[in-house]
């Protein structure tokens, strides 16, 4: 098809010609073996050789010694396979310019008996895109090692945590009992103010230990175990407020039960969520009105809200309040380590329920909503 | 008659092949554990560290699907698969047949395997920073991506698609492999389907498996190219069944 030996060849198919052979890509024609037929001057000019060179050769030999195989192995049983194959990157053979990258496009023509007739394969320079691949794989790589060293870290931290709540536990048991003893000593009124100081903070610190070793557990894979049992919710929840009432005589909580059946659940982490919410709302809402405490068991659902007046959480904050370690605003120091809302969303999770909030101007209000036949609870 | 595919693609490399012995033999095909649709998870990077793996699974299919004198078609270096395993269950094959086969690719001395050492290096150098092949080093982390689909269609090139990780330590299980020794011991018939222009597994290859292969035959073959099951069925057909009914 040189143009030089058809010198009648008309303007146009000239100009087709040399669109060939000098193409900003590589052209190979084979044959339905794969001896090449033709390659035009792009892919010689590559290889540092001449188009006639390749001449009944086969298109291996363009490649590196890589490619070459990868060819006899994949490529070339693709093409009979699939008739085509796309974007396969493999390396040129080095003639004095390196190994330069290329992505090659093959294709099979079949004639009508199904046998090949011959194969055409288009070559990309594919030295930049080879750059950027490269980068992006370090990149990868680099992002791939960092995750990893984190996620060893966070796993250490919070197996540390797991064990410093635990070995904290111990001394304070102590220090618990030491004053129960110590109040029945007959001490001073002086000495009995100390003692309720050291009582009531140590109370803290025990209820802070074990939110920290839940919320490692919950971590660690864990989980928020719970042993459901059959129970009289509403003896349950008059308990659970009796207690708070006595912490905090001065605030109000009216009750409001439409129980009529008992539900299962794990009473003492069933204790834990919805005092914790109560508690919420005596810290966060206003001290003049009363708290609003409901309970409703209907439809097959149970449902325990605590509600009270006080001003909207701001957008931000509700997105993530059920987030370990958030803290609402500044008041922080009553609220201990902002793990209160996270326990007891994942307590409600484990009785597979949801733990809910609204927010208004006037009034916040925490649902806790769970099926009444749960049937399988997590433990 | 089991039909085992190479290094590079799946049973569908069969596909010209086995229609032709369906109605004589029952037919088994499968891709090899980390090919084709095989479970990736179920790929072990220490027990397909060497062939032996490989031939293990070979002689597990036998064994559950209850194959009786089997005839076991490897190609390339499935061949040598077989090969292990007739060594190590010798009692469940009749003959295997060996496409394209080479104990080792790497030239030693005498020995003629095709390539020189810095060869295979460089084609395992090159598959291990992801220069060979398709922009697949990036695939699987995409393809773990549930949020944006479209990222993890199917590729087009399918017959082939291996996990890059996979194809890079099957690459090395594969051209590493040195079986010259267990040749001699060879206890089933076999057939060398040797293909006249194959880079990967010269003439010279076939030849020296044929003298040092006790109860073996040798067809040096017009097929050129490592693949002749797909480049040349008819040839590889007539070839396989000359040598069923004449043994």
């Amino acid at each position: 098809m040189d143009h030089k030996l058809f010198p009648d060849l008309s303007p146009l198919a000239k100009d087709f010609d040399d669109f060939f052979e000098t193409a900003l890509c590589g052209f190979v024609i084979t044959d339905g073996e794969g001896k090449i037929v033709r390659v035009n001057s792009r892919t010689a000019q590559w290889l540092n050789s001449n188009p006639d060179q390749f001449h009944g050769k086969r298109f291996y030999d363009l490649l590196a010694v890589g490619g070459k195989i990868y060819f006899e192995t994949h490529l070339w049983p693709l093409l009979r396979m699939q008739g085509y194959f796309d974007e396969v990157a493999v390396e040129l053979a080095d003639t004095g310019h390196g190994k330069m990258p290329v992505y090659i496009n093959g294709y099979e023509r079949k004639g009508d008996n199904n046998q090949p007739l011959f194969m055409r394969f288009t070559l990309f320079k594919a030295s930049d895109r080879r750059l950027y691949e490269e980068n992006l794989q370090i990149a990868k790589q680099l992002a791939e090692d960092k995750l990893n060293i984190e996620q060893k870290n966070a796993k250490i931290r919070e197996q540390f945590i797991a064990v410093l709540g635990h070995d904290l536990r111990n001394p304070l048991s102590g220090i618990m009992s030491a004053a129960q003893l110590l109040a029945r000593t007959g001490i001073n009124e002086r000495g009995e103010r100390l003692v309720n100081i050291i009582q009531s903070g140590s109370k803290r610190m025990y209820e802070m230990i074990n939110n920290i070793m839940d919320f490692a557990r919950g971590r660690l894979g864990g989980g928020i175990p719970v042993n459901p049992v059959i129970v009289d919710l509403e003896e349950l929840l008059n308990q659970i407020s009796d207690e708070l009432k006595v912490a905090w005589p001065d605030r109000q909580i009216e009750s409001d039960f439409e129980i009529g059946e008992t539900v299962e659940c794990d009473p003492s982490r069933m204790s834990q969520l919805i005092s914790n919410l109560l508690a919420n709302a005596i810290t966060h809402g206003s001290p003049e009105t009363p708290i609003v405490f409901k309970a409703l068991v209907k439809n097959n659902f149970w449902e325990v809200s605590v509600s009270n007046s006080g001003s909207l959480i701001p957008e931000k904050a509700m997105s993530h309040i059920f987030q370990p370690f958030h803290r609402e605003g500044v008041q922080s120091n009553q609220n201990g380590l902002g793990l209160g809302l996270y326990i007891a969303s994942e307590i409600a999770k484990s009785h597979n329920g949801t733990l809910t909030v609204t927010s208004d101007d006037h009034k916040t209000c925490f649902i806790f909503r769970a099926p009444i036949a749960s049937q399988s609870l997590s433990n | 008659m089991m039909f085992a595919h190479g290094f590079g693609c799946d049973q569908n490399m069969w596909r010209f092949i086995y229609p032709a012995f369906e109605a004589e033999y029952k037919i088994v095909l499968f891709d090899h554990v980390g090919a084709g649709s095989s479970d990736p998870s179920a790929y072990s990077y220490k027990k397909y560290d060497n062939l032996d793996g490989y031939a293990h699974d070979i002689i597990e299919i036998a064994n559950v699907l209850e194959v009786k004198d089997m005839v076991f078609v490897g190609h390339s270096v499935s061949a040598i698969m077989g090969l292990i395993a007739t060594d190590i269950a010798p009692e469940l094959f009749k003959s295997i047949i060996l496409v394209s086969p080479s104990p080792s690719y790497i030239n030693d001395e005498e020995y003629i395997g095709g390539f020189d050492r810095f060869e295979i290096d460089e084609l395992l150098e090159s598959l291990e920073n992801n220069h060979l092949g398709w922009s697949m080093a990036m695939a699987p982390v995409i393809m773990g991506n549930s949020d944006r689909k479209e990222l993890g269609d199917e590729l087009s090139n399918s017959f082939c698609k291996t996990d890059p990780e996979i194809a890079k330590h099957f690459a090395r299980t594969t051209f590493l492999t040195d079986k010259r020794d267990i040749l001699q011991q060879a206890k089933i018939p076999s057939l060398i389907l040797q293909c006249s222009n194959d880079i990967i597994a010269p003439v010279e290859v076939g030849r020296y498996m044929h003298e040092l292969m006790p109860h073996s035959k040798l067809v040096i073959m017009n097929a050129t190219g490592h693949c002749p099951n797909l480049s040349a069925p008819e040839e590889t057909i007539a070839a396989i069944t000359s040598y069923l009914h004449g043994s």
